[in-house]
C-alpha cells in the first residue's frame, strides 16, 4: 500500500499518485500527502491511474482534503481515472468540485 | 591432381604417363578409350585429361562430352599433337580444348602447362564449394524465416472480435514487418489500438514486435490509461533494443461510445479525424519521442483527449504512406492524405491501398505499410463481453479475533474477478462490498458513529478510533452472503453482523448535501445496485446489483 506525491519544478503543482486500492486504509497517509503544503502550491493533482478500486472513505478524504486546502489551492484535479472510477465520481456528483479528467 | 591420358596407342601413352610421374604428378592413369574416360569424368575421379589427336579426329566430339560430363565444374582437357599435326592447334582450341602439349615433348614447357591448368582446375573446385555451402545455408535460413514466420503470424495475430471493430492494412516490404498494428478490447468493453514503426524494416526491426506485442496486450485488457501502456512499453523498449534502434508509436482508447478518445503519439505522422464530409476536424500530431529512447523518469505522460461526433472517421497509418513517392519524385505526404479524403470522405480502405499503388506507378514498395480507420460510434461492445453463466452461492463467515486480522473484502474481489466474465464489475463490487462490510463493521460491532466525521480532525480520529477499537475487538460475527443468478444476471449481496443494529432510517434521511463527509456511502450503495433493504434494526442489509447495468 503506497502513495507517491511530489512537487512541481516551480513548486505550484503537488501530485498525489494512489496505488491500486484507494480505501480507508489510506486515511492517514493521505493525509500526510499533503500536510505542511508549500505556500508556493496553487494546483493539486489526483493521478489516479493505478487505482482500480476505490470506497467511499476515497470520496470523504478528497472532499476533506479541499476542505483544508480550499483557501490556498484554487485547482484540484482528479487524474487519469477508469471507467469505474470516473462512474463513482460521477454518480458522488464530484464534478462540481474536482475537475475530472 | 589426378591425371587421366587418352591414347589408342600403348607405347606411347605410357612413355607420357612415364614422364608426368616424373614431374610429380603421383595420380595418372591412362586408357585407350574416350568412353571409359566419360566413366571416370562422371564419377569425379579425374582432375585433368590429356588426349592424342588421333582419338579427336574418330571422335571430333570427345572433348565437349568430357566437358559436359564434368558439368559446373571446370575440367582442364588438353590435346597431345606431334610435330607433323602442329598446324591443327587452333582446330583444337575451336573444339574446346583448353590448350596443346607438343611431342616431343619439353619436360619444362609441360610441367609450366599442367602446372597453369591445375590452378585453374583448384579455383573451380573452391567455387563450386562455395556455392554449395551457400546454397545449404541459404535453405536453412529459410527454414528459419518460415518458422519465425509463423510464430509472428500467431503471435500478432488480432482476435476476431477486435478485428470487427476496424478497418486496416498491412503490407510489409519484406518478410517480416518493421510496422505494428495491435487491436484489444479492455474489460470494460473499451478499444485500445497501437500503431507503430520501428526503424528499419526486415527481420531486425520485427524482433521487438513480440515483447511490445504482449505488454500492449497485458495492459490493455487491464484498462490502463494508455499513458502507462505507452510508458510500460518503453521501459521494455529500453532495456530490450539496441541504442540505434526505436519505435515510433500510437497508443490510442476509444471508449464504448466510440466517440471520446485518449491518444499518446510518439513519434509518428498525426492520426486524422475527418468529419462524415471529408473535413478535417482534429490533428493528433506527435507530442513524445519514439519508444525506448527515454529513461523511465524522463518519459512524458501527456495524452490527448478529444469527443468526436458519431460517424467521424479516424485514419492512422505510418510514414510508409506518407512517403510513397510517385515516378515524378514528389511524395504523397500528410497533405495529399487529407487531400484525398476531403475528394473522397467515403473512400474505404481498400480503395486507399489502390490509389496509393496507382500513385507509386511501377515503383517499388521501400518501406513497410500500415493504414488503419475507425468509424466513431457506439462499438458493439455486448460481443466483446462475456456473459457468465454458472450459477454460485457462498457465505463467508468472519468471527472473534479473525475480524480483527481480516478484510475479506480484498479476498473476495480476488475471487469474483477469476469468476468468468465478472473482471470488469470488480471495481464497482469493491465499492458495494466495503461499503457494507464498513458499516457492519464500524457501526454494527465498533459502535462507531459517522457524525464525528464531520471535519477534518474528526475524519481522521474516527478511523484512529475505528483502528483502536478494532485492535480490542474479541467477539462478534460478521456473515457475508452472496449469489449469483445468471438467468437475471444479477447477484444478491447479503451482509449480517452480531451487533446492536444502528440507526439506519435516520441514515437514509442524514445529510446527503454534496460537501457532508459522511453519509455518502449508502447513496453510492443506492446508485451502484438497485436495491438496499435493510432488516433486523439494521444488523442485515441486502443489496442487488445487476451486471447489465
Amino acid at each position: 500500500m503506497k502513495l507517491d506525491n511530489r512537487l512541481s519544478q516551480d513548486g505550484t503543482t503537488l501530485t498525489i499518485e494512489l496505488a491500486d486500492k484507494f480505501d480507508f486504509e489510506m486515511v492517514q497517509q493521505f493525509r500526510q500527502a499533503y500536510a505542511e503544503l508549500d505556500n508556493s502550491v496553487t494546483e493539486v493533482v489526483i493521478d489516479l491511474s493505478q487505482t482500480s478500486y476505490m470506497d467511499s472513505s476515497a470520496l470523504g478524504m478528497l472532499l476533506n482534503m479541499q476542505r483544508v486546502l480550499g483557501q490556498q489551492v484554487k485547482c484540484f484535479r482528479l487524474i487519469n481515472c477508469r471507467e469505474t472510477i470516473r462512474n463513482i465520481f460521477q454518480i458522488a456528483r464530484f464534478d462540481k468540485k474536482f475537475d475530472i479528467e | 591432381m589426378r591425371l587421366l591420358v587418352v591414347d589408342a596407342d600403348l607405347s606411347q601413352r605410357s612413355a607420357l604417363a612415364a614422364l608426368l610421374q616424373q614431374l610429380n604428378y603421383v595420380s595418372v592413369s591412362h586408357i585407350d578409350d574416350i568412353d571409359i574416360a566419360g566413366e571416370l569424368i562422371h564419377q569425379r575421379a579425374v582432375d585433368m585429361v590429356l588426349v592424342d589427336w588421333q582419338i579427336l579426329q574418330a571422335q571430333p566430339d570427345a572433348i565437349s562430352r568430357c566437358k559436359n560430363l564434368a558439368g559446373q565444374l571446370h575440367l582442364p582437357v588438353l590435346v597431345i599433337l606431334n610435330k607433323q599435326q602442329r598446324q591443327r592447334h587452333a582446330e583444337c582450341l575451336q573444339l574446346g580444348a583448353d590448350d596443346v602439349l607438343l611431342r616431343p615433348y619439353r619436360p619444362v614447357i609441360i610441367e609450366a602447362i599442367l602446372r597453369a591448368h591445375s590452378r585453374a582446375r583448384i579455383l573451380s573446385e573452391q567455387l563450386e564449394q562455395q556455392n554449395q555451402e551457400l546454397k545449404r545455408h541459404q535453405v536453412s535460413i529459410q527454414r528459419e524465416h518460415a518458422i519465425v514466420e509463423h510464430i509472428f503470424a500467431n503471435a500478432l495475430e488480432i482476435n476476431a472480435d477486435a478485428q470487427q471493430l476496424m478497418d486496416f492494412h498491412l503490407a510489409p516490404a519484406s518478410n517480416f514487418n518493421g510496422d505494428l498494428f495491435l487491436l484489444n478490447t479492455s474489460y470494460m468493453g473499451t478499444l485500445y489500438f497501437l500503431i507503430g514503426d520501428f526503424t528499419g524494416h526486415g527481420l531486425a526491426s520485427a524482433i521487438g514486435a513480440l515483447p511490445t506485442a504482449k505488454a500492449f496486450m497485458t495492459t490493455s485488457a487491464k484498462g490502463l490509461p494508455v499513458e502507462e501502456i505507452a510508458a510500460t512499453l518503453n521501459s521494455t523498449l529500453r532495456q530490450l533494443l539496441p541504442g540505434d534502434m526505436f519505435f515510433a508509436c500510437i497508443v490510442g482508447e476509444i471508449d464504448n461510445a466510440g466517440v471520446r478518445m485518449r491518444i499518446w503519439n510518439g513519434g509518428m505522422p498525426p492520426l486524422l479525424l475527418f468529419s462524415a464530409e471529408g473535413e478535417l476536424r482534429k490533428e493528433f500530431n506527435s507530442q513524445h519521442m519514439s519508444l525506448g529512447i527515454m529513461e523511465p523518469n524522463e518519459f512524458e505522460r501527456d495524452v490527448m483527449q478529444y469527443i468526436a461526433e458519431p460517424g467521424d472517421r479516424l485514419l492512422g497509418f505510418t510514414d510508409g504512406v506518407t512517403e510513397v513517392t510517385n515516378q515524378a519524385g514528389r511524395m504523397l505526404g500528410v497533405q495529399g492524405i487529407k487531400r484525398w479524403l476531403s475528394d473522397t470522405p467515403d473512400i474505404d480502405i481498400h480503395q486507399l491501398i489502390t490509389r496509393l499503388e496507382i500513385f507509386r506507378g511501377p515503383g517499388k514498395q521501400l518501406d513497410d505499410i500500415t493504414l488503419f480507420s475507425f468509424r466513431c460510434g457506439q462499438l458493439p461492445a455486448e460481443k466483446a463481453r462475456i456473459v457468465p453463466l454458472m450459477p454460485w452461492h457462498f457465505t463467508v463467515t468472519i468471527e472473534g479475533e479473525d475480524i480483527r486480522l481480516i478484510n475479506p473484502i480484498t479476498h473476495l474481489i480476488e475471487q469474483l474477478s477469476a469468476q468468468r466474465g465478472l473482471h470488469r464489475h470488480s471495481g464497482y463490487l469493491f465499492t458495494i462490498l466495503s461499503e457494507l462490510y464498513a458499516n457492519a463493521l464500524e457501526h454494527g460491532l465498533l459502535q462507531l458513529d459517522s457524525s464525528m466525521k464531520d471535519d477534518d480532525e474528526g475524519f481522521s480520529a474516527y478511523y484512529r478510533l475505528r483502528e483502536q477499537r478494532l485492535a480490542a475487538l474479541n467477539s462478534g460475527k460478521i456473515r457475508i452472503e452472496m449469489s449469483f443468478n445468471p438467468r437475471q444476471q444479477q447477484i444478491v449481496i447479503c451482509v449480517e453482523d452480531s451487533g446492536q443494529g444502528f440507526g439506519y432510517k435516520e441514515m437514509q434521511t442524514g445529510p446527503q448535501g454534496l460537501d457532508a463527509l459522511h453519509g455518502r456511502g449508502l447513496n453510492l450503495l443506492r446508485c451502484l445496485s438497485g436495491n438496499v433493504e435493510y432488516a433486523d434494526g439494521g444488523t442485515r442489509v441486502t443489496v442487488v446489483y445487476h451486471l447489465d447495468n
